[in-house]
């Protein structure tokens, strides 16, 4: 009764023009793995750094473990004259693979690997977590360059807008269809199967929407609206629709059936105010709900302090297994220090009971960044990780190319030192690993990243596709 | 100082089955032979009383073991540098003498000996230290390496272990040989106020140390006369529960004393130190409920104001200097759903 009035409350929510856009909800890539990756294993996904015009990359990494094999990887990225190109190789790299986009008749054509976002991503390009806004790693504008599938892709904006794609996505052949005007678009996905989605979606300022519908007349919609309210900015989103409801591209993403959400951020002075609260339901009986608070205050010396509470009831991504009872979490984190020598701290517990008692999951770690000569630096982290049997435990790692969530287990603890320093035109990243769990002995795990970037001399008139 | 119960799967110095973590190649049975052979070449009632006190000792971190020096909260001695990595604001050399007599065990004493210097942002630390006597002690020598700036300093430290017997005790270094290796740093966020964290034991090799040593994450605050500091010990490996302190501390001219309380078990100590021109000279006394009393002497020589583990002044921000606060992998523990 209460996720029914909290979804109505939604619906009802007009999507007026806000005087900003709402900022971007939690990031699922931050904290956890997509809902397509099963919990407790690594998560590697590409960053989204753009080249300049007339710009080449190129890089050369390995990496290993005691005990395994070094793997070895290439990669290449031009951008120039309406074109744009990446490739990389490497055995058992799960990024490897190539695209390239050129800009042809008005539009955007792209081979290769391909990770688009349509409307609220029901059809493709979903966040599969309830309480994201939208995906990270989906559609042109993300943070990070995911993988839905593989093929050959159209896109043209403006005022009529069309979008064709066919490749395949989840292990089926997939072609899709899309056109558009004035914020709204009509799309078709079909598979060699003859299974047949559509997608309604309509875009305004302050919000979006989408109705999404296949062969069967299973269904699902949502919406989402931003607002401005003083210096505060209000977002909620909701879904309702066929609990069977499955993207055909992105099954593993297709999240709950019914889900509401709701997001503030507001800035008080020095502080920093951010909430979010979701209830979702996967189907009679799987369901889970969401609530945290965080306060992050900034000081003079640009010295950050952050405290947050948060609680966590039911499931997060559709299992078999009975889901978790609730998690009351708090956290607190800061970190400041000089631009040459800074220091971060944070502390992290999740409990069974108030005050993140009865302890589930404990993190604390700090990390020390110390800045050399000739733009050389240091960095050295050590953390402390306790979770109880069937939790999971993520900690994130930023290589040269790539975001690393990285799975952890029982009780342990990291240290990982990282160093920077230019070398041979480019720069050269060498990270160690040393991670022990359950008092075993820790297999070191190594990293080695060479990448120069070159500006290629003017030829004309640059375009990006 | 307190060493891990008997089944704990890491033991100390003082437990004969640490060496069978050393060695994975050797059976349960061939851990404990050497180690019978130690019990068997010392008197039982020494034994009797060194085994007690490995057995009663609860499992979890322990703050500080051959170069605890006792100082107030807040201040930076040779030895503190060496024992948890801090280095201090002032380069000024400094020399430090200690004793400690640990739950009035008559054969179970630590003596050590630190020096440290500095030179511009550079600081060292160097240091001797031998606990217990021939048959069952051991000799520890330690240094530390590190820079401090203004309103922020880090550094690494080692200490290598030797086993008064050394030839009881296979491991991978040597016969009774053990290495450990960390390192820590501190930040001055304005107002008085430093954190800090220390990991000393990031890397052990050979013979386990005599206490395992989680990460420390703490704060210390410096108002005028009154000091205090509050500190997070992990238990080592985030197996076991982790221990909280807090002490405090207040200074009158030349005299400084200072309370301090831990948990795991609950417990305080009283301390006191007195200055006069380069010569300090401090002692506590550490109460704990089973196991009795420890005492800590020292004798600093040091210049006026080195004994500070943070230059009064925070560092200010140039224009332009910004952290970067959207790399999410920029948290030093970002787990799961933890942020809003």
């Amino acid at each position: 009764m209460r996720l029914r009035a909290a979804l109505l409350a939604m619906l009802l929510l007009r999507a007026a023009p806000g005087a900003a856009d709402p900022p971007p909800a939690a990031d699922s890539v931050v904290t956890e793995p997509p809902s397509d990756v099963p919990e407790g294993v690594d998560f590697e996904v590409e960053r989204a750094d753009s080249l300049g015009d007339a710009s080449v990359e190129v890089g050369f990494s390995a990496s290993g473990r005691s005990g395994e094999r070094p793997r070895t990887g290439r990669r290449v990225r031009f951008r120039g004259d309406g074109m744009s190109a990446q490739v990389r190789e490497g055995a058992g790299d799960p990024l490897a693979g190539a695209a390239l986009d050129t800009r042809v008749a008005g539009g955007v054509w792209r081979a290769g690997r391909l990770a688009p976002r349509w409307g609220r991503g029901l059809v493709l390009g979903s966040a599969g977590l309830p309480w994201s806004r939208s995906a990270l790693d989906r559609g042109e504008d993300a943070r990070y360059r995911g993988r839905a599938g593989d093929g050959l892709s159209y896109r043209r904006s403006g005022r009529f807008g069309i979008e064709a794609l066919a490749g395949r996505f989840a292990h089926h052949d997939l072609a899709c269809l899309r056109v558009g005007a004035a914020g709204a678009s009509l799309g078709l996905l079909g598979s060699r199967g003859r299974d047949l989605q559509w997608s309604l979606a309509l875009a305004r300022p302050g919000g979006e929407g989408e109705f999404a519908l296949e062969r069967s007349g299973r269904w699902r919609m949502e919406a989402a609206t931003g607002r401005a309210v003083g210096r505060a900015t209000l977002a909620a989103q909701a879904r309702g629709g066929s609990e069977g409801f499955r993207s055909l591209a992105e099954p593993a993403r297709s999240g709950p059936a019914r889900a509401a959400a709701v997001s503030a951020e507001a800035p008080l002075r020095a502080a920093s105010l951010s909430a979010i609260g979701a209830l979702w339901q996967f189907r009679p009986g799987l369901s889970g709900a969401r609530g945290a608070l965080e306060v992050s205050l900034r000081f003079a010396q640009h010295d950050l302090l952050a405290l947050g509470v948060e609680e966590q009831q039911g499931a997060r991504r559709i299992t078999s297994s009975a889901p978790p009872g609730t998690r009351r979490g708090v956290w607190t984190e800061w970190r400041g220090g000089p631009p040459c020598l800074s220091l971060a701290l944070r502390h992290e517990a999740w409990g069974e009971d108030r005050l993140a008692r009865h302890a589930v999951r404990v993190v604390s770690g700090a990390r020390v960044t110390a800045c050399g000569p000739f733009g050389s630096a240091l960095e050295v982290a050590h953390t402390v990780f306790h979770a109880r049997r069937g939790e999971s435990l993520y900690l994130a790692e930023a290589e040269a190319d790539r975001l690393i969530v990285r799975a952890l287990s029982g009780d342990g603890e990291r240290t990982r030192i990282e160093f920077r320093a230019p070398a041979a035109g480019g720069t050269l990243r060498a990270a160690l690993d040393l991670a022990a769990t359950g008092g075993k002995r820790p297999r070191p795990r190594w990293a080695l990243d060479w990448s120069r970037r070159a500006r290629a001399r003017a030829t004309g008139t640059a375009r990006g596709p | 100082m307190r060493a891990r119960a008997a089944g704990v799967r890491r033991t100390s110095r003082l437990a004969p089955e640490r060496v069978g973590r050393d060695d994975p190649r050797r059976g349960p049975g061939a851990a404990i032979a050497p180690a019978a052979g130690v019990a068997r070449a010392l008197a039982p009632e020494r034994v009797a009383t060194l085994a007690a006190i490995a057995l009663l000792l609860p499992p979890v971190a322990a703050p500080a073991q051959d170069f605890q020096s006792p100082a107030p909260p807040a201040a930076a001695t040779p030895a503190a540098f060496l024992e948890r990595g801090l280095p201090g604001a002032s380069a000024s050399p400094a020399a430090e003498a200690l004793a400690t007599q640990w739950y009035e065990v008559p054969d179970l004493a630590t003596r050590a000996l630190a020096a440290s210097a500095g030179w511009r942002s550079i600081r060292a630390a160097a240091g001797i230290s031998r606990t217990g006597e021939t048959e069952l002690g051991w000799t520890t020598g330690a240094c530390a390496l590190g820079v401090a700036i203004r309103g922020a300093g880090a550094a690494v430290r080692a200490a290598a272990r030797r086993d008064a017997m050394p030839g009881a005790l296979a491991a991978a270094l040597g016969p009774g040989t053990g290495l450990e290796a960390g390192g820590a740093a501190w930040v001055a966020a304005g107002a008085g106020i430093t954190l800090f964290a220390s990991a000393p034991q990031m890397f052990t090799r050979g013979v386990s140390p005599p206490l395992e040593r989680g990460l420390e994450i703490g704060a210390s605050c410096v108002m005028d006369g009154l000091s205090l500091r509050l500190t997070r010990v992990s238990a080592r490996g985030g197996a076991g529960a982790a221990q909280h302190e807090a002490g405090l501390a207040l200074s009158a001219g030349p005299l400084t004393a200072w309370l301090e309380a831990r948990d795991q078990p609950a417990r305080g100590a009283l301390g006191l130190s007195a200055r006069a021109g380069f010569l300090t000279i401090a002692g506590a006394v550490e109460s704990h409920p089973v196991l009795g009393e420890t005492v800590r002497l020292s004798l600093v020589l040091s210049r006026r104001g080195a004994e500070r583990l943070a230059s009064t002044d925070a560092w200010r921000p140039e224009s332009g200097d910004d952290l970067d606060d959207d790399d999410p992998a920029g948290s030093p523990a970002a787990s799961s759903g933890s942020s809003p």
